[in-house]
């Protein structure tokens, strides 16, 4: 388990982070959610030891980042949105190395790695040679190595194609379903952080908005796409029937509401409704809704 | 101290496995066989056998592959072998943070003041490299163009002037080169230190660089004269004087003490600030 327990940063006195706490539960994909500069690359280095918090502590496994840093990442591993290898050397060369930061592996388990990632045919490449989507892979398989309880993930879909985050989510699945792994997964991408996590903290400009149960927080009320005939007439029948825009034709409706009333109270009002489709809760509206409270 | 060994492997393989690395090998090779070429010009000749032969000795004696060999180690070693000294050690810690290989490392079980430990040995396994092969070459250019002989020495700045027999010349040679190591390693360990700042790479190589040539001018300015104990290039010049008749050791081990404690300051300063930064993208 990862506990964040009262981190916070400053950079030159200015505050990057404002004290929070974060929970990562054994064995699930939690998601770190947030705009640029929002903290969430500064959150991740506290937990690697990158970055020394201000105030407070993290502990992987009961173990304290800040007071026994190689002990607590000795079952660790992490990538970044930028994968930085060593280019003049080939991919086997930097897999060797890197592992054996963290006591080496043996060959079998290399090659084990190797053909996960897939990138089997090109590793005694020089990485100069790589591509973005192979330089990830290399990423992955080098902290995947040391057969790590704990992965980080910064921005691991930064630069893929679709098919390479694809992919990504994938082998991501599979470290959690086959090997119990935790991931803590930071990303841009909501519709990827919404198929992988259950779970997210939220940031915006340094400050925690949210954390845990996405879905749960964002069940209560009823989502639904209308579109009127006459919008001015529809505006004080949602009014009253307290129903908020979410923009785009989007609206939610009160938990306890009942959209065909709604719909018949609109026509009766001569809003003329031609579409109305109920809607899931997305991440993005919920992640916006809670940057913008 | 099993991580630091490991660490200090990683390192010279990653030191060695680049070709830039090979550049300062490279470069003094085409030096050395440059500058036995100008040391064979006729007036540079003249120039040389007079001054032996002012001494009151035979050219044709003196006049031999070791000499033309020291020659070449103290025009070159300061102000080349610095200068590829000091890119590497610039390079060192600096490149990994700007290329963000630092970061996957720093997530690995290894503590920080390993990892600069495991660099300034590196640091170390390179400048010993590099003078070894710098000092040889020089040596075995020299013997193949001029044959063996009696070693004529000639340092007005460190005031020795001596003549030695070939045997007991080449064995001052051989002697030279572990200290001329020891005195070229602040160079490396400045350059580590100021690559371990948030500045870039080029810009610890040119710091660390123009700190020993401004000491150098320094050194040599006529009004300075009674300062000249206190300049760094004073004490890392003394080398040459391995080649007195009667060898000072106790200068020689009092100038090395000193410089071994800069190293030693300049790395603990280094691990100092590399325990204490942020490393962030």
């Amino acid at each position: 388990m990862i506990v964040f327990r009262g981190i916070a940063k400053q950079f030159k006195g200015r505050p990057a982070l404002l004290p929070f706490d974060l929970e990562v539960r054994r064995g699930e994909i939690f998601g770190l959610l947030g705009h640029n500069g929002a903290g969430k690359s500064t959150t991740l280095g506290i937990l690697l030891g990158h970055v020394q918090p201000s105030a407070g502590e993290v502990w992987i496994d009961g173990l304290s980042v800040q007071r026994n840093r190689c002990r607590a990442l000795r079952n660790t591993g992490a990538i970044f949105e930028t994968p930085c290898f060593y280019e003049y050397l080939s991919g086997w060369h930097n897999l060797r190395y890197f592992v054996s930061l963290s006591g080496g592996a043996e060959a079998g388990r290399v090659a084990e790695v190797i053909e996960l990632v897939g990138l089997g045919g090109r590793i005694h490449e020089r990485v100069n040679t790589y591509s973005h989507g192979m330089r990830q892979r290399l990423a992955l398989a080098q902290a995947l190595l040391p057969r790590p309880d704990f992965l980080v993930l910064d921005e691991p879909n930064d630069g893929l194609d679709p098919e390479g985050i694809q992919e990504m989510r994938a082998i991501l699945l599979r470290l959690r379903d086959e090997s119990g792994m935790t991931l803590l997964f930071s990303s841009h991408i909501l519709s990827e952080v919404e198929q992988l996590c259950e779970r997210v903290a939220i940031l915006n400009q340094g400050r925690q908005v949210f954390c845990g149960r996405w879905q749960e927080a964002a069940g209560s009320g009823q989502r639904v796409r209308l579109k009127f005939r006459n919008p001015a007439a529809a505006a004080p029948v949602l009014e009253r029937a307290a129903v908020r825009s979410l923009g785009d034709g989007r609206y939610l409706l009160p938990e306890d509401a009942d959209l065909a009333a709604l719909i018949a109270a609109l026509a009766a009002a001569g809003a003329e409704v031609e579409e109305a489709f109920p809607q899931r809760a997305s991440l993005e509206d919920f992640y916006l809704g809670r940057i913008h409270a | 101290m099993s991580a630091l060994l490991t660490l200090t492997r990683g390192e010279l393989f990653k030191l060695f496995a680049r070709k830039r690395t090979y550049l300062g090998f490279a470069a003094f090779l085409g030096l050395e066989i440059l500058l036995l070429w100008v040391l064979q010009l006729e007036p540079v000749r003249k120039n040389l056998e007079r001054t032996i032969e002012q001494a009151g000795y035979g050219a044709n004696d003196y006049l031999s592959g070791l000499t033309l060999a020291l020659l070449i180690l103290m025009w070159t070693t300061f102000l080349l072998g610095a200068l590829y000294l000091a890119l590497v050690g610039g390079d060192i810690f600096g490149k990994e943070v700007e290329d963000g290989t630092l970061r996957l490392i720093l997530c690995r079980p290894v503590e920080r003041y390993q990892i600069v430990l495991a660099k300034a040995i590196a640091c170390g396994v390179y400048t010993a490299a590099l003078i070894a092969f710098i000092s040889l070459s020089a040596l075995a250019t020299g013997l193949l163009r001029q044959g063996m002989g009696g070693l004529f020495v000639f340092a007005p700045l460190e005031g020795v002037f001596a003549l030695h027999d070939a045997g007991p010349g080449l064995a001052r040679y051989l002697l030279a080169i572990p200290l001329i190591g020891l005195s070229l390693l602040p160079v490396s360990c400045l350059a580590l230190f100021l690559s371990c700042l948030r500045i870039k790479p080029a810009a610890a190589t040119v710091l660390a660089l123009s700190f020993f040539f401004v000491d150098n001018i320094l050194r040599n300015i006529p009004y300075l004269e009674s300062l000249k104990p206190f300049f760094l290039t004073t004490r890392m010049s003394s080398w040459v004087q391995v080649f007195q008749y009667r060898i000072p050791w106790e200068l020689l081990m009092e100038n090395n003490l000193w410089l071994a404690g800069i190293n030693v300051t300049l790395i603990l300063a280094a691990i100092a600030i590399v325990e204490n930064r942020d490393f962030k993208s």
